[in-house]
């Protein structure tokens, strides 16, 4: 996998990316040089916060045709995240700081997934990804990276159970801290694929939002 | 000889003491099933010795950490039978392992109700329900799931399992409150609740590695616990600091107050040798006897003990300043009868306690008969050649016995006053007896501390935990039955949480199900030949392939494993979750169904009326009924007792008149005391009854010793000094427990100190009975 280098897309994505911050506060621009992995997950570990729209569309064994959902991606780092959907039909899957709740129409969660290990795994490798949390990441897969000008690309290959007994590959792109798509494909053939669009890195939440998507007022870490 | 053999005793009571704290000794023996039974094991159970620890830091991740780091700490501490931080993925494994192969026969706790789960509609149901489910994250793992199990057989046994875990959050596998604010830790002990000695190491362990872990965090958090040992141990402690206090207070009054009178510190001394000797007797006898004493028995016998203080009192003052203490065996001869009435008096007194169901109180029957005996003999047999005439008699007590003696003779021929003054006091007394208020409400016998209470309460609000002390219990000649019953229980209290009369339950049949209903389950399933195509054409129309379901066919054609018993259970990582829901008591089994968020007990009652063998339990209300019991026992033993001290006394005297006058003294104490704390609005309670049990024997005493001075008007003073001794050292002794904070310390002290100076006051009263004046009526 290879690393190229280009010192003017990179100033270009460092001025890109002080343009989406707010007036505020101001993330850390990736260092001039080549776009490396540790510099992209640095670039996202800095973010005050991520909002995205995402179209997932997974291709499953089971069903004569793909299963399409549509909502809102919310992160906040360094471990909260809230998946909003809103089609087919509305459901919220909360993670926070390691506790996981899932919501639908029906109401409450039916199915506790923070007492299933494996369930959590898989689950938090949208935390690990998404708060560039590269030794967490380097941990549970084999990272391959590559770059042109801001445009990246990441492969994942988990390295033990109970990741690799269910997940064969995660394939990501991005530009800039912006990640595009991700790709999940599954031992059995069975494929996700996630696009994100109208992505918002370094978004500030108010207080009201946040009381909003994480309702259980759980503490956040002092800073 | 004697130093020898106490001596001798003291060795073997030292290396063989072995202390019990067993609350269930003072509750009723039943055979096994009974209530009384199951509360004697509940006392005793793993729920009882189980703590919940909280941890809390500045924020999530550090009372995550902490909690993990304090866990680690105290994992390996000897007295800790068991730990739980998180869910553990063992039990996830077992739960799969135990339960998938066999998921058609948990389909419906009523197997007439599989036909409403396999309906069309619901089977459409099922198939929309698994399609949103694969919309989400982590349908990874449940589509393996929807082919295998597309009735959701085994997402509904999940379902039940999960909602008995603690309602807590988990945060890397760590439990916290749904706040975030606290970590949590379970724990169980080796040692019972109640075993203050080793509850107090375990708990002061807990709090240094705390502080080491506290330390290590920068000092900012915070360590809240929960559990009976707790209270247990609180409780102890602040009774021990009552008790040092009454000791130092006892220690220092009786001395000076002895040698005041005594003029002898030999003397002095030799008065503690029968109670010493008395008490390692019962000690020694007492472990030969019973194994082990324990230590309430230690506690109340020695207490019944304290009574022997009046024989070598009342010796001693005879021989030192009676007017014929020139002929010491004069003075034994006249005193030993009366000093060896009152020994067997006070060993009859005590010996009724002996009858009851209560094994406490036939250790403590044993305990004070045997202490009473061994310092009776003492003080007839070995005190006498010990004892040094004083050459001259202290002041005080010169002063006491000529002022004391006189007042009594010359009270003895104004008949009509002493009538007057005993009716009066019974026609003001007897009256007020029906207003006595009893309480054997246990709560409030022991002053709780409040600060421990209110850490108590927030760690059980965090933690949502389960009831322990109110719980339902079916008791069923075997352990299908109780399983059974248990399914039963269950589907009476199912309405109870659907209407939030009821938080929820933790019951066995969330964990299993009778073989039979089992196996009805599987064949009701395959009964309907049409499942299969029905199934699959709402699948369909759900948008699944036709051919997804093969496996759910092939399944349910397949011999499945044999139906779940108890002990696959027990043997599986499960076997912490299941053992306390089913007990086996030694040929009948319990099976116990644990409440949450209780808020009508009388609708639990309700619920579960008419099922055979199951009973509501509320440990609280059990002991207070026990203790009700315990109260009314001693009362009736008051009675018994009694009754074979008059027949003493009848034996002694020959006549009925001497008798009576003996006795006379103690029943007008009875009848005072009951009738002041009836007045006072004062709520009597178990210690009372003790107390009075004590004070009985000492009144008799009293009695006994003025009719037998009744013949000697010159021995009239020595008595009375004497039984004045023995009031004051006893008021010093036990009196000053009325000071106490706990109300159980001070009902002990306000009957004993108050009935003592009572019986000593009252004791002259016995001359009233007696037909001549006073040195003529005994012989």
């Amino acid at each position: 996998m290879s690393e190229r280098r280009s010192a003017l897309r990179l100033a270009l994505l460092a001025l890109l990316t002080a343009a989406s911050v707010g007036a505020g506060a101001q993330p850390p621009a990736i260092p001039s040089g080549p776009l490396t992995l540790e510099a992209l997950m640095q670039r996202m570990a800095s973010t005050t916060g991520v909002r995205a729209e995402f179209r997932e569309e997974k291709i499953l064994a089971l069903l004569e045709a793909p299963l399409v959902s549509e909502g809102t991606l919310y992160f906040i780092p360094p471990s909260r995240m809230a998946r909003i959907t809103s089609h087919p039909g509305a459901s919220t899957l909360v993670i926070d700081g390691g506790a996981l709740s899932y919501t639908d129409e029906a109401g409450a969660s039916d199915v506790d997934l923070s007492g299933n290990r494996v369930a959590r795994s898989v689950v938090e490798n949208f935390v690990v990804l998404f708060g560039g949390d590269l030794a967490a990441l380097r941990e549970r897969y084999q990272v391959g990276f590559d770059a042109e000008g801001t445009r990246w690309r990441m492969q994942l290959l988990p390295k033990a159970a109970p990741l690799s007994q269910f997940i064969a590959s995660v394939e990501l792109r991005g530009d800039g801290p912006a990640m595009q798509e991700m790709v999940i494909r599954e031992v059995d053939g069975d494929r996700t694929t996630t696009r994100f669009r109208r992505v918002e890195t370094d978004t500030h939440f108010t207080p009201e939002e946040l009381d909003r998507l994480f309702p259980t007022g759980r503490i956040a870490p002092a800073p | 000889m004697l130093v020898a053999v106490l001596g001798g005793l003291t060795i073997a009571v030292a290396t063989r003491l072995s202390f019990g704290t067993d609350i269930t000794n003072l509750m009723p023996e039943g055979r096994a099933g009974s209530l009384a039974d199951v509360a004697r094991r509940l006392t005793e159970s793993d729920l009882a010795r189980s703590m919940v620890l909280n941890v809390g830091g500045t924020d999530t991740a550090t009372a995550v950490a902490a909690a993990r780091a304090l866990a680690a700490a105290i994992a390996v501490h000897p007295e800790v039978a068991w730990l739980r931080t998180g869910v553990d993925d063992r039990e996830v494994e077992a739960i799969y392992e135990l339960y998938f192969p066999r998921r058609y026969y948990f389909l419906a706790s009523d197997p007439d109700r599989i036909a409403e789960l396999t309906t069309d509609a619901a089977l459409r149901a099922q198939a929309e329900r698994a399609r949103r489910d694969l919309a989400l994250p982590t349908a990874s793992l449940g589509k393996r799931l929807v082919a295998s199990d597309p009735i959701g057989s085994f997402r509904a046994i999940l379902g039940r399992i999960s909602g008995q875990q603690p309602a807590l959050d988990l945060v890397d596998g760590q439990f916290v409150t749904r706040d975030g604010r606290f970590g949590v830790v379970f724990l169980g002990t080796r040692a019972p609740a109640f075993d203050g000695a080793r509850q107090k190491a375990l708990l002061a362990d807990l709090a240094a590695a705390f502080a080491r872990v506290n330390e290590s965090f920068g000092g900012a958090l915070v360590l809240e616990w929960s559990g009976a040992n707790v209270f247990a141990v609180s409780t102890e402690r602040s009774i021990r600091s009552d008790v040092n206090f009454v000791t130092a207070v006892s220690i220092v009054s009786v001395f000076v107050c002895l040698q005041l009178f005594l003029g002898s510190w030999r003397n002095l001394l030799l008065m503690g040798l029968p109670m010493l000797g008395g008490l390692l007797a019962a000690t020694g006898l007492g472990l030969l006897v019973f194994g082990q004493l324990d230590g309430l028995t230690l506690g109340f016998g020695a207490a019944l003990i304290g009574v022997v203080i009046d024989y070598p009192t009342h010796l001693l003052c005879h021989l030192c300043f009676s007017p014929h203490r020139a002929d010491p065996r004069l003075v034994l001869r006249r005193v030993s009868p009366s000093i060896a009435l009152g020994g067997l008096t006070t060993i009859a007194s005590f010996a009724g306690l002996g009858l009851t169901s209560f094994p406490g109180f036939r250790e403590l029957a044993f305990f004070s008969a045997v202490g009473v005996g061994v310092a009776l003999a003492i003080t007839l047999w070995v005190l006498p050649p010990l004892v040094v005439p004083v050459a001259r008699v202290p002041l005080a007590s010169r002063v006491l016995s000529d002022g004391l003696g006189r007042a009594v003779l010359a009270l003895a021929p104004r008949r009509k006053a002493m009538a007057a003054l005993a009716l009066g006091l019974v026609a003001l007394s007897a009256p007020l007896l029906p207003r006595l208020v009893w309480v054997d409400d246990m709560s409030k016998l022991w002053r709780m501390d409040p600060d421990v209470v209110q850490e108590d309460l927030r760690v059980r609000e965090r933690v949502s935990q389960f009831e322990t002390g109110r719980l339902v219990i079916g008791v069923a000649p075997d352990r299908d039955q109780a399983i059974a019953l248990g399914e039963a229980v269950q589907a009476r209290l199912a309405p109870l949480v659907s209407t939030g009369e009821l938080g929820g339950v933790r019951s066995l049949h969330t964990f299993l199900w009778p073989e039979s209903r089992q196996r009805e389950n599987l064949a009701a399933l395959r009964a309907d030949a049409e499942l299969p195509a029905r199934l699959r054409a709402a699948y369909q129309a759900a948008g699944f392939r036709a051919d997804a379901f093969a496996g759910f066919e092939r399944g349910l054609a397949q011999e499945p494993p044999p139906p779940l018993r108890f002990e696959d259970l027990a043997d599986s990582p499960l076997a912490d979750l299941v053992r306390p829901l089913l007990a086996d008591f030694g040929g009948e089994f319990a099976v116990n169904t644990y409440l949450q968020g209780l808020e009508s007990p009388e609708a639990v009652r309700r619920a579960i009326e008419g099922l055979p063998g199951v009973h509501f339990f509320d440990q609280g209300q059990f002991l207070n009924e026990v203790y009700a019991e315990f109260r009314a026992t001693t009362v009736r033993q008051i009675f018994t007792g009694n009754l074979l001290v008059i027949g003493l006394l009848l034996l002694r005297y020959r006549r009925l008149r001497p008798a009576v006058a003996a006795f006379l003294p103690s029943l007008l104490v009875t009848l005072i005391l009951l009738g002041s704390f009836a007045a006072l609005g004062v709520e009597t309670n178990l210690l009372h009854v003790v107390g009075l049990v004590m004070v009985l024997g000492m009144g008799v005493d009293y009695g006994v010793f003025v009719v037998d001075s009744a013949s000697d008007p010159e021995e009239m003073g020595t008595t009375m000094l004497s039984t004045f001794l023995g009031s004051i050292t006893t008021v010093f002794t036990f009196g000053v427990l009325a000071l106490s904070q706990h109300p159980a310390l001070r009902a002990l002290g306000v009957t004993i100190g108050a009935g003592i100076l009572l019986a000593f006051l009252l004791a002259p009263l016995s001359l009233l009975v007696l037909r001549e004046r006073a040195g003529a009526e005994v012989g």
